[in-house]
């Protein structure tokens, strides 16, 4: 089983999940003027706060704000039920 | 302007949030309506539901107001999901319900917000000739009812096949349903006028649109909003 959420447009977050891989989160910041260890440390929060920490993921971040990571989180989050 | 003042909406696609951050970024000029429904496809509609849920909450603390949310039709499997989750916010003041005809419609999503705990104000749309046939059983469902909103599109489609007229029936419609809430004191909100680069004659429409009764009306692009809001700015006449 595989999904997408989000989008590549400016202002977003895409994730991609696929179950036939071993778990790791892999997130690739696509906007350089933020710096990746931000990045990286929003959006493991909020994997972590909605216990998708333990996933398959590819992340690709395009300036998502803090609201609009953990929409895309949440929203992953529940494609699951 | 606060909330109770501005009657001027603008509808942003629920699975876009770079529309909806542009959007709160002129949010002092109308109010925005995150539509789940026709604004979002199918395939995006979860994911659409957590952006409005979080945006509310984004909207709220920058700007003290609350949003307005649009949400899938009764005929839908999915308007409960809406209902549900973005409400989950608190920062919903009123949900927009589409293609309404008749009172049960109403009484059974209320029952549903009840069972939440939760209350809201409805925004009715209007949008086919029995609905409008039925608005005053309509009016006395609920005592959230805060606005009728008349969507014409859909309405001309309810329409098409038995009409003679289409611009007059459209129009005679929009009479009606005006008048009627002048009548009963409802707040009426007008439908959508999709050529937004014809501004003059979407004065002239606004212009009729309060005369019959309308006190606001729902925009798509920034080029209607002070167009809009000098018109029904003035208040029921």
């Amino acid at each position: 089983m595989n999904f997408i959420i989000g989008t590549a447009e400016s202002s977003d977050m895409k994730i991609i999940y696929d179950d036939t891989n071993v778990a790791n989160i892999k997130i690739i910041n696509l906007v350089p003027e933020i710096p990746d260890n931000l990045v990286n440390d929003k959006i493991k929060y909020y994997l972590i706060k909605y216990g998708l920490s333990n996933l398959s993921l590819i992340i690709y971040y395009y300036g998502a704000n803090e609201w609009v990571i953990e929409s895309r989180i949440e929203a992953l989050s529940n494609s699951f039920h | 302007m606060s909330l109770i003042e501005n009657k001027v909406f603008l509808y942003v696609p629920a699975y876009k949030p770079n529309f909806i951050e542009n959007a709160i970024r002129i949010n002092d000029k109308l109010n925005i309506i995150l539509c789940l429904e026709d604004g979002t496809p199918d395939a995006n509609k979860l994911e659409a539901r957590y952006l409005v849920k979080h945006a509310a909450n984004e909207y709220f603390k920058k700007t003290g107001k609350k949003i307005i949310v649009r949400i899938n039709a009764i005929e839908s499997d999915i308007w409960k999901e809406d209902i549900k989750v973005t409400i989950d916010s608190k920062k919903v003041s009123r949900i927009r319900v589409p293609k309404v005809s008749k009172p049960e419609d109403i009484i059974l999503i209320e029952r549903y917000i009840e069972s939440l705990n939760c209350n809201l104000q409805y925004e009715i749309m209007i949008e086919s000739k029995i609905a409008l046939d039925n608005i005053e059983e309509i009016s006395k469902s609920s005592k959230c009812i805060y606005a009728f909103t008349f969507g014409a599109s859909d309405y001309e489609l309810s329409i098409r096949n038995g009409s003679i007229d289409i611009r007059s029936d459209l129009l005679n419609a929009r009479e009606k349903l005006g008048g009627f809430c002048r009548e009963n004191n409802f707040e009426c909100f007008d439908s959508t006028f999709m050529n937004y680069k014809e501004t003059e004659l979407f004065k002239i429409d606004c212009e009729f649109s309060q005369k019959v009764g309308f006190t606001g009306r729902s925009v798509i692009h920034p080029l209607q909003i002070d167009i809009a809001n000098k018109i029904y700015s003035v208040g029921r006449i």
